[in-house]
């Protein structure tokens, strides 16, 4: 097995690796770090604590939130309709779930943004207004939350269920009590993945969002006029800002699901 | 028995999906056809969208063959041969996932300008980065950097190295044993994680729009070529390139539900 | 039963055999060959006109051999693009301050307002006062002026600056910290009330209703014009030039020229690599000619050319009074080296004892507490 192993993963090949790594990824979110941490943490705090900066990040955490607990639900139900469910064409819905991790977020935000901007065939418009951007974020999200259910209802027997329904409790209370539970590490992880990606979406929000500083303008959005009017500091300190925030939620929803996950 | 779900839950499921994902996606058809099929074929022979095209595929036929020998080789050192440096690698390569898409093109100007700390050295040599072909292929590299080793990792975990090892007893030497046994094992996942991969690589904006400079008919992607035609008074364009990447991601789709299938159809044979 | 991998194989590596001949049939597509490739970086609204002028200049015996990579966006973007390295050899950007950027990080020369007389005068026997004559500020190579655009039919009956503060009327502006064409038009909105008369308190208080009623504001003056093409906002402000444009696309919409406007002078410069790109050089001869300028003309833009100009001026509209058309320097004489810092610093520096007069980033103060419009 040695002989296998160390033929492909040797020293050189590591080393490959690491540099690939490195050069990709390492070294220009390092170059993120020094360039807003570079001018000293007050000048690294007063950029993240601009109005505008505060004013952004908030809208975007709150359409984050909304959207990643709205799927939270609708996840939940889309996966046991799947799981649980026969009718025909469930297939073609089960397809239709990966759909807003295949198409690009371009596609999604200017097709969003003629839907329900201001030529909407349906006569609503959305467009600068946090309805809008939590649509956006909700389509964006809703794999995540379907995905991360799914293959733990699929795998499961569902014998305490079985036995509690002998026992006469209602299948609201089934589910509320025994699947519920079951499901809540994954749920959060779901929950976990689909935040983290709301935070920084950019392409599937900003066409409906009109971005409008202390308005509509969300946190990538921000970044994007800092980074490309010349203040790259001050779009270094507030990406940190986001990534220590995403990396942080990623954290703390891993912990709590291990958490559950125990103490089944 | 449990009961099955109610007919109200499945018809609220249905209304739900259908108006968050199928609803958009027949509005997109609809609009690349409003003119005609003529019309639409004729879009597709604009001189800027077919330079969109091609470079896309010319960035996707680079990133994607690097990003997928790094995810299997990567999930191999992860699994076979686990160190405190690979359990950091393990972390570090799930990065992207958390970035936005803009964080990734301003940290890639940051290191890739004249003056960053990448760029200086390659501009003495008189390499160029950014706003050229190879930014963009950077970006995609990045923005995908973790989708096949995250589907390869748990599924190489759970088959174990039994397989391999016998082959080794029976004497295959280790370039043969990943190519007939390893890879064999691991198909589909595979293959889940590259179409997930190119549907990223073709598909990122975010990145894209600060690193290529979005020159014409060089450095602009059909993500990028979709987004100009809405702001240059041309819309029917940026719809018939819509529509072109959302016929890829239907293709994806088809071919991303088909390697889930046939993987539970494994898991369904194993002991 | 061949395994799997093997299948896969086989078909990628047939797919990719055939791919590669189809290829390199795309990539020689029948261009002419190029022998000297000028890169040109401009603001957004510049870009079709670029089109018809690189067309005309390649019919020229001037243009033989040469091939031009074209790269449009929001000005501010694009002056801090070619800073990291984009390649660049003519740039032609939204408002002199963003070659004065792209002279201190050493792209631009600073002597790049003379390259007018060296490289485009038109006729370089003619010296001195004759030469002032024929062309307005050096180094600019077009003229525009702030005007408004609403839906056919004028339903608002906007006609001046205070309409557009009225109840219910939703301004599309572009950003100001990407796009030239945003600062402009705040600038215009802020001198249009100096040209009434009014205190330069009374015009901050203009400029705070002016931001209050902004709906949009989209990256880029192009972006600006597609998204209130689109539907968004009820009056649109922008340069004449693209407003003209969009009026000959057959977009329904109208131009309304306010009676106070402000003059939007677009400069052009080489850079320190075009210098030693002949094809650049005569390019950019070629955009202060008689031809260049009549194309310029054609499409809406305000020739700097005065024989071209006397040609085309019936088909503008004249400011009538002195004080109806104003140029930057009209606001403060040191001219966009101190108004950019006065308006657009990115943050806020207060006068000193001062917690409300703003001397730097008044519109990014301005801004925090523009709020909705009632």
């Amino acid at each position: 097995m040695r002989r296998y192993t160390s033929a492909l993963t040797g020293h050189g090949a590591r080393g490959l690796a690491l540099t690939y790594l490195s050069l990709v990824v390492l070294i220009p979110i390092a170059a993120v770090v020094s360039h807003a941490l570079g001018n000293g943490l007050g000048s690294f705090w007063s950029a993240l604590t601009q109005p505008e900066a505060l004013s952004a990040i908030r809208l975007t955490l709150w359409c984050a939130a909304g959207g990643s607990l709205l799927n939270m639900v609708a996840g939940t139900a889309t996966a046991w309709v799947l799981v649980r469910d026969r009718f025909p064409g469930q297939s073609i819905l089960n397809a239709l779930i990966d759909l807003p991790f295949a198409l690009p977020t371009v596609v999604a935000g200017v097709t969003f943004y003629t839907l329900y901007g201001p030529h909407s065939p349906f006569h609503v418009n959305v467009t600068g207004t946090w309805i809008g951007i939590t649509i956006a974020i909700t389509f964006v999200t809703l794999p995540f939350s379907v995905r991360a259910v799914q293959p733990l209802l699929e795998t499961r027997t569902f014998t305490a269920e079985a036995a509690a329904a002998t026992l006469g409790a209602s299948s609201v209370r089934v589910f509320r009590t025994i699947t519920l539970p079951a499901l809540m590490p994954a749920i959060l992880t779901g929950i976990g993945l689909a935040f983290a990606r709301a935070l920084g979406e950019y392409g599937s929000v900003v066409f409906i969002s009109n971005n409008l500083p202390y308005r509509s303008e969300i946190a990538s959005s921000y970044v994007y006029s800092l980074a490309t009017s010349g203040q790259v500091d001050a779009a270094s300190a507030v990406s940190l800002g986001l990534l220590v925030m995403a990396l942080v939620v990623l954290m703390g929803i891993n912990i709590t699901a291990q958490r559950i996950g125990r103490g089944e | 028995m449990m009961h099955r779900p109610s007919l109200a839950l499945r018809v609220a499921v249905l209304c739900y999906v259908g108006a968050l994902v199928a609803l958009p996606l027949g509005f997109v058809f609809q609009q690349a056809l409003s003119h005609g099929l003529s019309a639409f074929v004729t879009a597709l022979s604009n001189a800027e969208m077919d330079s969109a095209l091609w470079l896309t595929v010319r960035v996707a036929v680079v990133a994607v063959p690097l990003n997928v020998i790094f995810g299997l080789g990567v999930s191999l050192w992860i699994l076979r041969r686990p160190s405190r440096v690979s359990r950091v690698f393990d972390t570090l390569i799930d990065l992207p996932l958390a970035v936005s898409p803009i964080i990734v093109g301003l940290s890639l100007e940051l290191a890739y300008a004249q003056n960053g700390w990448l760029g200086r050295p390659l501009a003495a040599w008189g390499l160029h980065v950014m706003f050229t072909y190879w930014a963009i292929v950077v970006a995609s590299v990045f923005v995908s950097l973790p989708l096949v080793s995250r589907q390869v990792i748990p599924l190489l975990r759970s088959v174990g190295t039994h397989q391999e090892q016998t082959a080794q007893t029976l004497g295959a030497g280790p370039v043969r044993i990943f190519l007939t046994v390893t890879l064999r094992s691991i198909t589909w996942a595979a293959a889940y994680g590259v179409t997930l991969t190119i549907a990223r690589i073709i598909g990122e904006y975010g990145a894209v729009l600060i690193v290529s400079g979005n020159i014409g008919l060089r450095t602009e992607t059909l993500t990028l070529n979709i987004s100009n035609n809405f702001g240059n008074f041309t819309p029917y364009q940026g719809f018939v390139g819509v529509s072109l990447l959302s016929l890829v991601s239907i293709l994806v789709l088809l071919v991303l539900g088909l390697a889930r299938h046939r993987e539970r159809l494994r898991h369904g044979y194993r002991p | 039963m061949t395994p799997p991998i093997n299948r896969v194989a086989r078909i990628a590596t047939l797919a990719i055999a055939a791919a590669l001949p189809l290829w390199s049939l795309s990539a020689t597509s029948g261009a002419a060959t190029v022998t000297d490739n000028v890169n040109v970086v401009g603001y957004s609204v510049v870009g079709p006109a670029f089109k018809a002028l690189e067309t005309s200049f390649l019919a020229t015996p001037a243009g033989a051999g040469v091939g031009f990579t074209n790269s449009f966006g929001a000005s501010d973007t694009q002056t801090q693009n070619v800073e990291a390295g984009q390649s660049a050899d003519l740039v032609n950007l939204s408002y002199e301050a963003n070659i004065s950027s792209l002279v201190t990080t050493n792209k631009v020369s600073a002597s790049w307002a003379t390259q007018e007389a060296t490289y485009g005068r038109v006729n370089t026997a003619l010296t001195g006062r004759a030469a002032q004559t024929n062309y307005s500020t050096p180094g600019i190579v077009t003229d525009s002026v702030v005007v408004f655009i609403v839906r056919k039919g004028n339903p608002l009956k906007i006609t001046n600056w205070s309409n557009l503060t009225a109840k219910g009327v939703r301004i599309v502006t572009p950003n100001p910290l990407t796009s030239g064409s945003a600062r402009w038009n705040l600038l215009a909105a802020y001198s249009s009330q100096l040209q009434l008369g009014k205190t330069p308190a009374q015009a901050r208080a203009y400029l705070k209703l002016f931001i209050t009623h902004t709906v949009a504001q989209p990256t880029s003056g192009s972006a600006a014009m597609a998204a209130f093409v689109a539907g968004t906002g009820n009056v649109l402000v922008d340069y004449e030039d693209d407003a003209k444009a969009a009026v000959a696309a057959g977009d329904p919409i109208q131009i309304v020229t306010p009676a106070q406007s402000l003059l939007i002078e677009n400069p052009l410069a080489l850079t320190n690599t075009g210098l030693t790109n002949p094809g650049a050089k005569a390019f950019y001869r070629y955009l202060f000619s008689a031809a260049g300028q009549g194309i310029f003309a054609s499409l809406g833009y305000r020739s700097v050319l005065t024989t071209i100009w006397k040609a085309t001026s019936a088909s503008f509209v004249k400011f009538t009074k002195p004080n109806s058309l104003w140029s930057v320097t009209n606001i403060n004489s040191q001219g966009w080296k101190s108004v950019n810092s006065t308006f657009f610093w990115p943050t806020v520096v207060f006068a000193t004892g001062s917690t409300s007069t703003t001397t730097r980033g008044l519109v990014t103060y301005l801004e925090r507490f523009a709020g909705t419009a009632a």
